[in-house]
């Protein structure tokens, strides 16, 4: 075992990856496993000591089994894997395949030579779980936890082509719309105590007097489909983190509450007084968000 | 079509504190729930069903405490129900329950279609029905909000980070299913008194094969803390101008206005 392997299927996310292999590594090789030709030269050139690169299937799924036949030869110490909706089902058929543990969505993870400890959400958000597993390790790590390393001179590709699967992809349809959410100063975010589709003008003029992006809550996306669901704020969505957080008519469950806690300060409008979100924010505005809304964007002039 | 549905009994979040100054978890107050994406499990099974005939098994592998479950389970259309029963449930981890439900699933015997929720509401580690299907050695589709099956042959879309993916796979499968699959029917008094007189099987690990090492989870759980998050909890009532003026104040002081 003298090996740490990373494995993502976006160039992004192995780059970290390859930072948090070189955090953990103790003298051990870090061999990036990619899926394409842009990911393969992305990890040769931020510190792989080895890229693969697995072409020519119809995607990166395909490649499970022969990652399976090189793990059991190569035997590494630990797989670090992205967190992207493929990346955990090549994780969990790769750990299930060679009887090992898989930590999801990991935050941190420490070594003290075989043991490594990891944290990670759980209760929607609630609560931090702290655990340990030995050796092997493998877990899925969550994105932004740490900067990518430096460029350094590029190391080579070798090309492994193959990728059969049982599954046959008939359509791959990219999502159009993208969210700014994760880098915006000011978030207003619209929740179902809003009752109608048009009042989301409102917090969009809050959003545009504060130079903010609208984000909203997960039934305002998932159920109601009044705004994208890349626009959806919480633990199963965007993870936001700016000076300022608005919600409007926004509860305050726990799984929301989860993707909003880095907000620098968290304002609510809100009218019942026993809502969760009364205990997550700085100041609340409390009443009926139809009388006070109205009254702030014309104070505002927005 | 024979579907086997996979849920999980948890405690309801919403139903969870946190003890400001230990940080420590308290669940004394909590009440159990069928985790919420295993509801919409449950509901693609019977709705499958419903257009194409068969039957729906619904199948838990919990501690005693799940017991409490099967008729909430099998009030929401399933015929019968399989538990398989062990106090070593409470310290699985996702090796280990994939490991008792691939155990069970081969003692029903013959399936079509395994049915689970991407994730449970507790955990959440999106693992079981993945690692599940990899353990029987059959396809998965994971992350699916919409499926169809016709002539053995499923057709399904998968909600990726880059898009929808429309995939096609001959059954049997294991399919983790996403929360806008479909809205989980609330069962009918009706539906929750037929759900009493249903069968349920129950198992128990020994039974089904299982020794100590396969049973010993692979992740040791050190410590369940509550999330600090430190607020002020100020609240501003009254007059909706006076409200507006105080919360100008604290804009303001962000140089936002
Ligand atoms: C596993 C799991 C994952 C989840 N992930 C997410 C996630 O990532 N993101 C997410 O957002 N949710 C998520 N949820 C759902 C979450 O639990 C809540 O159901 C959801 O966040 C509630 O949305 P809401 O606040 O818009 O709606 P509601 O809970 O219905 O709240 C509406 C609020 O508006 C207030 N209101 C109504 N009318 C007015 C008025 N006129 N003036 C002022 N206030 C008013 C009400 O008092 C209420 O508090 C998840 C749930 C589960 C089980």
């Amino acid at each position: 075992m003298s090996e740490i392997w990373v494995v993502a299927e976006v160039p992004a996310a192995l780059n970290e990856l390859i930072a948090h292999a070189k955090g953990l590594a103790e003298g051990e090789k870090i061999i990036a496993l990619t899926f394409s030709q842009d990911a393969a030269q992305a990890a040769a050139s931020h510190g792989a000591d080895r890229v693969l690169c697995f072409e020519g299937g119809q995607r990166p799924e395909a490649f499970v089994d022969q990652i399976i036949e090189r793990a059991q030869a190569a035997r590494p110490t630990a797989v670090l894997w992205g967190a992207s909706r493929r990346d955990k089902e090549m994780a969990a058929r790769v750990a299930a395949a060679l009887d090992a543990g898989l930590v999801s969505e990991c935050f941190s993870v420490k070594r003290n030579g075989s043991e490594f400890t990891t944290e990670r959400c759980v209760y929607g958000g609630l609560c931090v779980a702290s655990e340990v597993s030995q050796a092997p390790f493998m877990g899925t790590l969550t994105p932004k936890t740490i900067e990518a390393p430096a460029e350094s001179p590029a190391v080579g590709i070798e090309v492994i082509s193959g990728g059969a699967e049982k599954c046959q992809v008939l359509e791959m349809r990219p999502s159009k719309s993208s969210s700014n959410l994760g880098e915006a100063s000011v978030v207003v975010c619209v929740g179902r105590g809003v009752s109608k589709r048009e009042d989301i003008e409102l917090a969009r003029r809050l959003a545009k007097k504060l130079d903010g992006e609208v984000g909203c809550t997960r039934p305002v996306a998932e159920d109601l489909h009044w705004l994208p669901e890349e626009n959806y704020i919480g633990i199963s969505g965007q993870t936001v983190k700016p000076s300022v957080y608005i919600g409007i008519g926004v509860s305050g469950q726990i799984q929301h509450i989860s993707g909003i806690r880095d907000s620098k300060t968290i304002i609510a409008i809100e009218q019942n007084e026993n809502a969760p979100i009364l205990e997550a924010a700085d100041y609340t505005l409390v009443g009926d968000l139809y009388q006070l809304l109205p009254t702030l964007l014309d104070a505002l002039k927005a | 079509m024979k579907i086997i549905a996979c849920y999980k009994w948890v405690l309801d979040e919403a139903d969870l504190k946190v003890e400001a100054q230990s940080r420590r978890l308290l669940t004394g107050r909590a009440k159990s729930k069928i985790s919420e994406y295993d509801r919409n499990a449950l509901e693609c099974g019977v709705q499958l069903i419903d257009e194409s005939g068969g039957e729906v098994i619904a199948l838990t592998a919990g501690t005693g405490g799940a017991k409490s479950s099967l008729k909430d389970a099998l009030s929401r259309g399933p015929a019968e129900a399989v538990f398989v029963k062990d106090e070593i449930m409470a310290q699985s981890d996702p090796a280990v329950t994939a490991k008792v439900l691939a155990a069970a699933v081969r003692h029903i015997g013959e399936y079509d279609l395994i049915l689970c929720g991407e994730g449970s509401s507790d955990e959440y580690s999106e693992q079981v029905g993945i690692r599940l299907a990899q353990l029987l050695g059959i396809p998965v589709v994971s992350f699916v909000n919409k499926v169809q099956v016709a002539d053995g042959v499923l057709r399904a879309e998968r909600k990726l980070d880059g898009g929808i993916e429309v995939v096609q796979v001959q059954l049997p499968a294991v399919v983790t299913v996403l929360p806008d699959m479909n809205t989980p029917r609330i069962p009918s008094l009706k539906q929750i008194l037929a759900a009493a007189k249903k069968p349920v099987k129950e198992l128990n690990l020994a039974g089904l094969g299982l020794d100590q090492a396969q049973l010993t989870a692979k992740v040791r759980r050190q410590t369940v803390l509550g999330t600090v998050m430190e607020r002020k909890g100020i609240r501003f009532r009254g007059e909706a101008r006076e409200v507006v003026q105080q919360v100008l104040t604290v804009l303001n002081k962000e140089g936002l206005c």
